[in-house]
């Protein structure tokens, strides 16, 4: 063993160097983000650190710390401009920084010995603080990983739309998660300062940056242990490769192939559905014990619940919307709309014919579409232009024409995530669980449960939600909605594309939610007979102008209502 | 000025061996969504094609690119039934796709660096010859060079009137479009993508001849400099739009040429990703582009 561990001890050093790498990639793309920036953020971390030991003899935990500080920074200043990117964009962005990190480190030679390389760095990192290193950045991601901030990253990744209406600031959240790569990242590269001695520009070009990029991949993104494995085949294969000599990088190559090929999701993956399933059916289990408490209906203990729940009970309207218009191109899609849904819960209809502006309307008001003129006011807040995670947070819930969920998680996590805008705790604190942050926990899943049980979804809790109907997924959007018990819920077009039972639920539920008069809807639809029945008031659309409103049975009498909508059937 | 003025022409011809790689690049952007690292290794193969087709068997200009056109059109197709392919129908993730690029890179480069046992080739002088064109005020540009920037400006020219006029070069743009429509109209669309694999590869083992021909310099290595400029150059005239790529390929060329003569070789690669990366900020479409953020 020992002889073993000295021939090898460099390679050693060097494989837990790139599985620090690999954990900071996984920070990343575990919220789908491509980042090539690891190779910058390393350059800086090494740098830092080989030259401030190097010139001014600084002390070695100094140094390191110096190396997270610059790696921190350094992604903060470039994570502000480069989140807003789509992916491609923001893969090309990332990289372009780490050729330009790197092309900076050559020319400003007088700090960084230039292309010649920085050398004599004293070699002060031993594998035992590579290990604990590994250890203590995996034990980190494995708390994110398991707590609504991990949850919220694989929801960033799966469907950015259902983290927007559920209230997630997502460029916070890719802000902070780009923020940790750069640390794990800065942090690897002091101590491969310090594990090399010898630093050189052409180290952390595009090289580096797609080899931390690919122990990721071929690992398997979903989990930071995809991460780990990956840096350690990729490092040890062309190793134990030698023995090929010339045809090694050939094999490496044909290795990393074969796997991304036969395995897009990477090594891991196929352990993915099981271990879920193990941990939720434990987390069920204990959720059924008090399942007494739970069919009492849902009472909050989120302390958010106050200000979001609600009847205000002070005459402020839930949604006020004036003088809104909006334009695409040449198309009036609203002009001067304007309409007020008053406090105390009811259901709202909103019909008009196709191209009527329904739809624009639904999403100015969730904050999707910012209008060109007017204002929306969300229980007296102008949230106007504010985007549609600001209007969530304020107690807005909305599905979709075509339901959407989080495709690669399970139904209870989707669920899950409805909560978000009610918890207390955040990003930054409910990894550690706190008791905020238990208490948040606690309740978002005696919450989900309740709704999974009111819209029949319980045996499809574990199930990932990309592989239900489109029915189930329609009632997955509504237990997403109903689970935070939100002042204002948009339904669009929610009859559309399901069969009548599931019609049937839909009506059921709205209108024993009627009678609490906590929530309004406002439903936009094209099945008359169902607005007709169910709703208390209705609003007509044409041309992207509100037409009528009033009572149903004032709206069916109306007569430009008949001559413009119901034309055929009047 | 007329110092910048010839850098500008030293430039352009750069910039056109640029604007055919970033061409065939963007065009597989535009159809397939994928960032073909691939690409790079192409070049490197064009290049080692046309080192051998003129320093080896003599072959003139004209049809040593005429042979690296054939073998980057047959490598694009190969690669495509061998990798792309199977991945496409295995899983749609653009990062799998990325890494399996990287992946044919790196092994096409090793496979390079054996057949060419690391050596650096250059090219016979007589290849260079011809006495250079004086183009009056002073400027002169070498025949090579204005070779070089004519076969870029007609091949360049030549895909856009394809993609523009043709049967098929209509196709590529629908199911670049929508993969959907193009198939409900009933274009071939696995054909399609075969074909734009051998157009854009075509192109690129092109640019890998004009390349080593404008530096002197064949290595197994080459082409991965190439790809990032090129990757700048596409991004520059805007991801997946085929006159943007030609304009951004120019655009780069001239750029590194300038920086080149006043500022500093060394300020090249810094210059030219540093436009890239405020572009991505301020306009991260391109200069002629569709939309590159997402704001929800």
């Amino acid at each position: 063993m020992s002889a073993w561990y000295h021939a090898h001890q460099a390679i050693i050093a060097f494989s837990l160097v790139n599985i620090l790498l690999g954990l900071g990639m996984f920070s990343a793309i575990g919220l789908g983000l491509i980042s090539l920036a690891g190779a910058g953020f390393m350059a800086a971390g090494a740098y830092a650190a080989g030259v401030t030991a190097t010139r001014y003899g600084v002390g070695y935990p100094e140094t390191l710390g110096l190396a997270m500080l610059a790696g921190g920074l350094l992604s903060a200043v470039i994570a502000l401009p480069v989140i807003r990117l789509r992916s491609h964009y923001f893969a090309i962005a990332t990289l372009a920084f780490s050729l330009v990190v790197s092309a900076i480190l050559v020319k400003w030679a007088w700090v960084s010995g230039g292309s010649v390389g920085f050398i004599a760095v004293p070699l002060r990192t031993t594998t035992r603080d590579l290990a604990i290193a590994v250890v203590g950045a995996a034990a980190l991601l494995q708390l994110i990983f398991r707590s609504e901030t991990g949850r919220v990253f694989r929801a960033i990744r799966s469907d950015e739309y259902v983290c927007a209406i559920s209230g997630v600031r997502i460029r916070y959240y890719k802000f902070l998660a780009l923020t940790l790569s750069g640390i794990l990242s800065g942090l690897a590269g002091g101590m491969y300062a310090q594990v090399l001695g010898v630093l050189q520009p052409s180290d952390f070009r595009e090289g580096r940056a797609f080899a931390i990029l690919s122990y990721a991949v071929f690992g398997g993104a979903w989990h930071w242990s995809g991460s780990v494995l990956g840096a350690l085949i990729l490092t040890w294969l062309p190793e134990y490769l030698r023995v090929f000599s010339n045809y090694r990088d050939i094999l490496t190559g044909c290795v990393l192939l074969g796997v991304v090929m036969l395995a897009p999701g990477g090594l891991v993956q196929p352990f993915r559905g099981h271990k879920l399933r193990l941990f939720l059916r434990k987390r069920r289990r204990s959720a059924t014990r008090t399942a007494p408490a739970a069919t009492e209906r849902a009472r909050g203990e989120f302390a958010r619940l106050p200000r979001h729940a609600a009847p205000n009970g002070q005459g402020i309207p839930v949604c006020e919307i004036t003088g809104i218009r909006k334009r695409f191109g040449g198309v009036h899609a609203l002009s001067d709309v304007a309409l007020t849904l008053p406090d105390g819960g009811g259901i709202y209809g909103l019909i008009g014919p196709n191209g009527s502006g329904k739809t624009t309307l639904l999403n100015v008001i969730n904050g999707f579409t910012p209008p060109d003129a007017g204002s929306v006011l969300i229980r007296g807040d102008d949230l106007t232009s504010r985007g549609a995670a600001s209007v969530a947070r304020a107690g807005v819930a909305r599905s979709f024409q075509d339901p959407r969920v989080l495709a690669e998680m399970s139904v209870f996590d989707n669920v899950l995530i409805g909560c978000h805008p009610l918890r207390i705790a955040g990003a930054l604190e409910s990894p550690f669980k706190t008791r905020r942050g238990r208490r948040d926990e606690r309740e978002a899943v005696r919450r989900a449960e309740t709704a999974l049980a009111t819209f029949g979804l319980e045996p499809f809790a574990d199930h990932d939600a990309g592989s239900l109907s489109f029915g189930q997924r329609r009632l997955v959007e509504l237990a997403r909605i109903s689970v935070s018990d939100p002042a204002l819920v948009i339904l669009d077009e929610p009859t559309s594309g399901v069969n009548p039972v599931l019609i049937q639920v839909l009506s059921d539920h709205l209108r024993e939610r009627r009678h609490s008069k906590r929530t309004a809807y406002l439903v936009a639809e094209h099945n008359i007979p169902f607005v007709m029945e169910l709703c208390d008031f209705v609003f007509v659309m044409e041309g992207g102008k509100l037409l009528a409103q009033g009572a149903p049975a004032a709206i069916q009498r109306d007569e430009r209502v008949l001559e413009a909508y119901l034309g055929a059937n009047a | 000025m007329r110092e910048a003025v010839q850098q500008i022409i030293n430039g352009l011809e750069a910039g056109g061996a640029i604007a055919l790689f970033a061409l065939g690049f963007t065009l597989l952007f535009g159809v397939l969504d994928i960032i073909n690292l691939a690409h790079g290794a192409t070049l490197t193969i064009g290049a080692f094609v046309g080192y051998y087709a003129i320093a080896h068997y003599g072959a003139p200009l004209i049809a040593a690119l005429a042979v690296a056109l054939v073998v980057g059109a047959i490598t694009g197709v190969v690669l495509n039934v061998v990798a792309f392919r199977p991945l496409r129908r295995r899983s749609r993730t653009e990062l799998s796709a990325l890494i399996v690029g990287l992946a044919l890179l790196l092994l096409i480069n090793s496979v390079l660096q054996i057949v060419s046992k690391t050596r650096v080739y250059t090219f016979p002088p007589e290849t260079f010859g011809g006495a250079p064109v004086r183009l009056g005020w002073g400027l002169t540009v070498g025949r090579l060079q204005l070779y070089i920037l004519v076969i870029a400006l007609l091949l360049g020219g030549g895909m856009f009137v394809f993609l523009r006029n043709t049967q098929r070069g209509r196709a590529i743009r629908v199911v670049a479009w929508r993969t959907d429509v193009a198939r409900s109209l009933g274009i071939p669309v696995e054909r399609i993508i075969s074909y734009t694999f051998a157009i854009a590869s075509a192109l690129a083992a092109v640019a890998g001849v004009l390349f080593g021909l404008a530096y002197n310099y064949v290595f197994y290595d080459m082409g991965t400099p190439y790809l990032l400029t090129g990757i700048a150059a596409v991004i520059l005239g805007g991801l997946g739009n085929v006159l943007g790529a030609v304009i951004g390929g120019l655009v780069i060329g001239v750029v590194g040429s300038l920086t080149a003569q006043y500022l500093n070789s060394d300020m090249v690669d810094i210059v030219t990703f540093s436009i890239i990366g405020i572009l991505l900020v301020l306009r991260p479409q391109g200069l002629l582009g569709r939309a590159a953020v997402r704001d929800i």
